[in-house]
């Protein structure tokens, strides 16, 4: 039987993993349009997807983000129980601030890159041709879009371990007192 | 505004932390206590450090956010600042939540050969966390600057 480091452990990459595939289908699917595919099969399923596919990208993308900081930050905390402590309230924490987190972050990976995007849709027309290319190029803006949220959420969770370790330390420190 | 200040608030409390222990109290201890008082009192010092400057650096990452979408748009410069402050928070952890607790928890019994290695690391860790600290602070300066320039640009 797994011990608890163990079960923790495997949990986090099991998560890690669902948020990646989630995160790639709906960035793909937002890309490239697969709702009107999905319309023309189901009308109502489609056009609840396509009304709810993006929110669904920008949740993942967060969600990777915060797991992946929160993973990174877990991994400089000695002693097993401690790692243990802190990961459950860092772990509450982004439940509790997911939310605002979600559009702060997605605001953020909306704004303009300052390196020329015109010169990359010329490489890509360059290189696929017009029709390939378009297709291409909405799929590379929604990656970026996705990869960025992801980067301000990754902050967000190192941030959020740099929270947990406080209360905990604090905690440890009245528990032993000067003596130890 | 609010958010500007309590963001330079917080890069001077993380800063000014950092240097007031590394550069003022750790020597004037070292000088005018014995071992066991020194040690006593710094690994209660490296408790309340670790507290003060993880949470600095936790309110400097969310406002710093928030301010990037004051700025309006996302640059080189900033792309090497949020890359280094993703090195300083990690750098931070493993300073406060690793060496600090092993420090914290090796001191328990009084005055230990294995603890003078770790501090001698964990001054190290300080005192490059304080330069990258200071480096960002400079890109920070160039990233005003540079709205700065784009809005007078734009009002012409």
């Amino acid at each position: 039987m797994a011990s608890g480091p163990q079960r923790e452990s495997r949990l986090l990459r099991w998560l890690t993993l669902v948020l990646i595939i989630v995160g790639e289908l709906t960035t793909l699917s937002y890309a490239m349009s697969a709702p009107m595919a999905l319309r023309s099969l189901n009308p109502s399923t489609g056009a609840w997807w396509d009304a709810h596919q993006f929110y669904f990208m920008e949740a993942a993308a967060t969600a990777l983000g915060l797991l992946i900081g929160i993973r990174i930050g877990r991994r400089f905390v000695v002693g097993a129980r401690r790692r243990s402590r802190m990961l459950i309230l860092a772990m509450i924490l982004a439940i509790i601030g997911f939310v605002p987190l979600l559009h702060i972050c997605a605001a953020s990976a909306r704004l303009g890159w300052s390196a020329g995007d015109g010169s990359t849709w010329s490489r890509i027309v360059d290189l696929a041709g017009f029709a390939a290319a378009k297709q291409l190029d909405k799929v590379l803006i929604a990656s970026v879009y996705f990869l960025k949220i992801v980067g301000f959420a990754l902050l967000a969770g190192l941030a959020l371990i740099a929270v947990a370790v406080v209360p905990s330390s604090m905690m440890e420190e009245a528990r032993t007192g000067s003596a130890g | 505004m609010v958010i500007l200040f309590v963001h330079v608030s917080a890069v001077i409390i993380a800063l000014g932390a950092s240097l007031f222990s590394t550069f003022a109290l750790m020597p004037v201890l070292a000088d005018e206590l014995d071992p066991p008082e020194r040690l006593r009192v710094g690994r209660r010092v490296i408790r309340r450090l670790g507290a003060i400057v993880l949470t600095a650096l936790a309110i400097l990452v969310f406002t710093g956010i928030l301010n990037v979408l004051l700025i309006g748009a996302v640059s080189q410069l900033l792309a090497a600042k949020l890359v280094l402050v993703v090195i300083v928070i990690a750098l931070a952890l493993y300073q406060h939540a690793n060496l600090g607790a092993r420090i914290w928890a090796l001191s328990a019994q009084g005055p230990n050969a294995a603890i003078v290695p770790l501090q001698e690391r964990f001054r190290r860790i300080g005192f490059t966390v304080g330069l990258l600290v200071l480096l960002i602070v400079y890109l920070s300066l160039g990233i005003t600057r540079a709205g700065g320039v784009t809005a007078a640009m734009m009002v012409r």
